[in-house]
């Protein structure tokens, strides 16, 4: 009875307080409603996508436009660069692309596009560049492909090419060594050519030819003896046979010295000869010198050219074996499709699940972050308007344990959370056809357990604030953090090592993504084992923080000032500020005080430095009054306190009925 | 005389180094109305609290009697209020100055709940809560939210709340503060009622002269310690010898009339409603002065009376001796 009296009590009070029952009742609907409406939707982004082109009509800027054009973005064409970039600026589109001058394919120059965004849209400025760079590499793509058609084609004419001065190679090869075996021979004969000449006798021959002019000489004296001797032999004998006889030696005689007298005639026309035949053979004989030098440099020639014709045939030897060897690799060339070459690898993305909207993929995340803010501050809400009650002291003097009301607190939290989950998941069943009934039990459990966890975390939120706006402020700050650290705003990935290492901590990381896990691929217990028991530990370790907490939020009560206890635990005399004989306990007192005070004591205590304004500031915490009452005038801070009670006065009528 | 039910002892309590309770002692005896008296900012709420166990004193100890205890255990019947803290909070219900409960339940929602918190059965609870309705006036009430009562309801809701699991002793903190005297007339003849059921009270209140009519003992808490503790009328003949001269008169014109008395017969004076009254030590000698005068001014006497002294002046009296022996003491 006592825990469905209290849990009736804590939903009561919840509805009754409109503002609460605002977020209980309405604040699920009117987010689930606003959810299903934004994300709704295919997977593309209704983007705005600016250009401007130098060129007026750049048939290559058009085409990439065109690219974009067929996915239906929002295409505006600027004037200038600074018409664009503002634009962005202004949000009238999300990127602002920049083509060139004379912007054509192949111009190293002219070919860079620049893309202008704007990084403060964190969330988006990746999927803008992504979504943009996508068109643009696919027509990009188109380009390569045709220049690379290109390039194929004259690698297949190289090829033939490379093959045909091979075989010229080849031809030039055996040339070289025919002419290389001419040239040996040519050596071989030129080495065997004998310029040598043997040594004439000059002397020998004249002397000779005066031996033989002597001999002549003798050989003439010697006829002539036998003539004279025939003649006298003729002489002894006369008849007519000896006159025919002395005729012949007569004629002998004629004849000899006929020759002797003609021989040294010829012997000095052949020692002319000779000495010509010297002549020329000298001359022969130097000029066959000069040959053999000739010769000599000739051989030295065929050497060197032979040397040459060596080299060039090895050189030939090896640009033959290279061209083979890059015909070779240019045969090994397997991939010859231009297609292949641009896009060697064809990506092919296959969702692993079948849902194609937006809301199917984050729905698990909004789902958890709608549970995290409702949970936090629903819990810290109901603490704080618990501890602000002044029916807190009341609770405090029945015999019902704090740990009592803690759970009685987590339970109502607890419940009216699952009712909203309840409700939201109704909802997106209907209208949004969420896939949220695949995997039931599993999905139940993670809801649950972490519907407890970011009750538990409120709750810590709760019963370490003192107002309701510290509550909101600091349950806005810890689901902010919680945000910051996840995948929600920025991808974790693009974090720093220990923010990302941190977010592996965060429960509503781990329990949005292991909701993701179970609605869309549909996990079972075993692979969530791990998940599951981070989370339990994390509460556990958040009930104890709690029960901590709130036993030291009880022991600050019992410390504090009484004015902080709206009536419960009043602290004399320390409280109380004395002004001789007056007593300022409330706010009446210092109308009364300042009324009544001497001059001198209203000169001393509030001229000098204002005691009542810190006093008013201080212990009856109305910071608002004590800076009114700042005014060191009595007649001013009269009017004021006593304006401040009538509207008091005045509220406080309204309150009673009639 | 009736057996003490709380036995406050030796009870010291400091905020921070400042002493608030200096050795506090007394006992509370069954079935009694029990008053504490002291200026604002005396500690007469840090005593109560003290008492109930929800606040812990520095030193000493506040005993409470169980009278559920069997005979053989009667001798070990006072136990310490801080080591039974939970059956404590069974015996006693508390009324703060400022009431405590759910602006935004109703009456009866706020008893139910305040009922259940006692483990109170469904039966036993509704009967408690009817008798309580009735009781308190707010029959007719019930199902107001409470944010919307007038502060004399607010009051008696938060002495409902209180006496919810009918608690041997109701402890009640400035039960008429902010109150009109219509009102605060009421809550008194309400407390007589409970006080009637058997439920020992315990309140401090600064309404002296209300005190006196209704506590049978009252304690004096001055200097942050207990002055004395005794019934009303004996600490009237104790501390003063003043006597109230009561006249009631019609057309009641005393304005006319207080200027011509002497002055040394007359402390001071109060005009209550149509009623003058006089503080004096010679009443015979005011009464002598007063007739002729009475019937110079044509007042056609309704009512006179003389009494003691209330607890208000008995109350200025011990305070403006202890100003003259502090005044003496820097003197000399």
């Amino acid at each position: 009875m006592k825990f469905n009296k209290i849990i009736s009590k804590n939903l009561k009070l919840l509805l009754r307080a409109k503002s609460s029952a605002f977020i209980v009742i309405f604040g699920p609907l009117l987010i689930i409603l606003l959810v299903g409406l934004a994300l709704n939707k295919p997977t593309t982004y209704a983007l705005s996508i600016g250009y401007f082109s130098p060129d007026q009509e750049n048939s290559l800027s058009e085409s990439f436009m065109e690219e974009i054009k067929n996915s239906n973005y929002l295409i505006l064409k600027y004037e200038n660069l600074d018409l664009c970039v503002n634009a962005i600026k202004q949000g009238v589109i999300h990127t602002c692309i920049v083509f060139p001058e004379n912007f054509e394919v192949g111009n190293q120059d002219f070919n860079n596009i620049e893309f202008h965004v704007d990084y403060s849209r964190a969330n988006l400025v990746y999927q803008i560049i992504d979504a943009v760079s996508e068109k643009f590499n696919l027509r990009t793509a188109e380009l390569s492909k045709d220049l690379t058609q290109v390039l194929l084609t004259r690698i297949l004419e190289a090829r033939k090419d490379i093959d045909e001065n091979i075989l010229a190679l080849i031809t030039t090869k055996s040339s070289i060594d025919t002419i290389v075996s001419n040239i040996q021979e040519t050596k071989s004969e030129a080495e065997g050519m004998d310029f040598s000449m043997g040594k004439i006798s000059f002397n020998e021959i004249e002397t000779t030819s005066d031996e033989l002019f002597d001999d002549a000489k003798d050989l003439k004296n010697e006829g002539l003896d036998a003539i004279s001797k025939g003649r006298t032999f003729a002489d002894g004998l006369s008849n007519t046979s000896t006159t025919t006889f002395k005729g012949d030696l007569d004629e002998i005689e004629s004849n000899i010295d006929n020759i002797f007298n003609s021989t040294p005639n010829t012997l000095e026309e052949l020692k002319s000869l000779i000495d010509n035949a010297t002549s020329e053979i000298s001359s022969l004989e130097t000029k066959l010198s000069a040959s053999s030098t000739k010769n000599q440099a000739i051989l030295n020639d065929l050497d060197n050219a032979k040397t040459s014709l060596e080299n060039l045939k090895i050189e030939t030897n090896n640009l033959k074996t290279k061209l083979e060897s890059t015909n070779v690799n240019l045969e090994n060339i397997d991939i010859i499709s231009a297609e292949s070459i641009v896009s060697p690898i064809r990506t092919e993305i296959k969702p692993v699940v079948s849902e194609s909207n937006q809301l199917a993929f984050v729905y698990p995340y909004l789902l958890m972050l709608v549970m995290m803010f409702i949970g936090v501050m629903l819990s810290s809400t109901l603490i704080l308007m618990e501890k602000q009650s002044k029916a807190s002291f009341r609770n405090f003097t029945t015999p019902t344990k704090d740990e009592f009301f803690v759970f009685t607190t987590f339970f109502t939290s607890f419940l009216v959370l699952i009712v909203q989950v309840i409700v939201i998941l109704g909802l997106s069943y209907y209208f949004l056809k969420a896939q949220i009934f695949a995997n039931f039990v599993l999905t139940t459990s993670i809801l649950l357990i972490s519907a407890s966890i970011f009750i538990l975390v409120g709750m810590t939120v709760g019963y370490m604030s003192e107002t309701q706006e510290a509550a909101t402020m600091l349950s806005i700050a810890v689901g902010s953090v919680f945000l910051l650290l996840s995948n929600l705003i920025l991808p974790v990935e693009t974090m720093s090592e220990v923010i990302k290492n941190l977010t592996a901590y965060n429960p509503y990381v781990v329990s949005s993504e292991l909701l993701k896990k179970a609605l869309l691929f549909k996990i079972n217990f075993s692979d969530a084992i791990t998940d599951f028991l981070f989370l339990t530990s994390f509460m556990i370790i958040l009930v104890i923080i709690v029960f901590v907490v709130n036993k030291l939020s009880r022991m600050t009560f019992m410390k504090k000032t009484p004015h902080a206890h709206k009536g419960f635990i009043y602290l004399p005399e320390d409280c109380y500020l004395k002004i001789n004989q007056f007593t300022l306990k409330n706010k009446e007192d210092v109308l009364k005080t300042l009324k009544n005070i001497s001059d001198e004591d209203f000169e001393k205590h509030v001229k000098k430095k204002n005691d009542i304004a810190n006093w008013v500031s201080s212990m009856l915490k109305e910071r608002r009054l004590a800076w009114k009452l700042r005014f060191k005038n009595r007649d001013k801070m009269i009017m004021v306190i006593k304006k401040h009670l009538e509207r008091e006065q005045k509220k406080a009528e309204k309150k009673t009925p009639t | 005389m009736t057996e003490p039910i709380f036995k406050i002892q030796n009870i010291t309590k400091k905020f921070s180094d400042n002493i608030v309770l200096d050795n506090i002692n007394f006992e509370i005896r069954k079935g009694e109305i029990f008053g504490i008296i002291g200026a604002s900012g005396s500690g007469k709420t840090t005593l109560l609290n003290t008492i109930i166990g929800f606040l812990r004193p520095d030193e000493g100890d506040i005993q409470f009697r169980f009278e559920h205890l069997l005979d053989f255990q009667k001798a070990m019947a006072f136990r310490s209020v801080f080591k039974k803290q939970e059956a404590v909070k069974k015996i006693y219900g508390f009324a703060a100055q400022v009431p405590s409960f759910y602006s935004n339940l109703t009456l009866r929602e706020n008893l139910e709940y305040f009922g259940s918190l006692y483990n109170l059965s469904t039966d036993a609870l509704q009967t408690n809560i009817e008798t309580l309705l009735n009781l308190m006036d707010l029959k007719n009430y019930e199902d107001l939210l409470s944010k919307n009562l007038s502060g004399g309801m607010e009051r008696r809701l938060d002495i409902a709340c209180a006496l919810i699991h009918d608690p041997a002793v109701l402890v009640l903190d400035e039960p008429t503060a902010d109150l009109d005297p219509v009102l605060r007339e009421h809550i008194w003849t309400l407390v007589k009622k409970i006080n009637k059921k058997g439920t020992t009270i315990i309140l401090a209140s600064h309404h002296l002269i209300e005190l006196e009519n209704l506590c049978s003992r009252i304690a004096i808490l001055k200097d942050k310690k207990i002055f004395d503790v005794a019934s009303p009328d004996s600490l009237k003949n104790k501390y003063s010898k003043i006597q109230e001269v009561h006249i009631e008169s019609y057309p009641g014109n005393y304005k006319k009339i207080l200027p011509k008395l002497t002055k040394k017969y007359m402390k001071r004076y109060e005009i209550r409603g149509s009623e003058l009254v006089i503080f004096t030590d010679k009443p015979q000698k005011v009464f002598h002065e007063m007739f002729p005068l009475l019937e110079k001014k044509k007042e056609e006497v309704i009512d006179m009376n003389v009494g003691k002294a209330s607890l208000d002046d008995i109350f200025i009296e011990i305070s403006k001796k202890d100003e003259v022996q502090q005044d003496n003491k820097q003197k000399s």
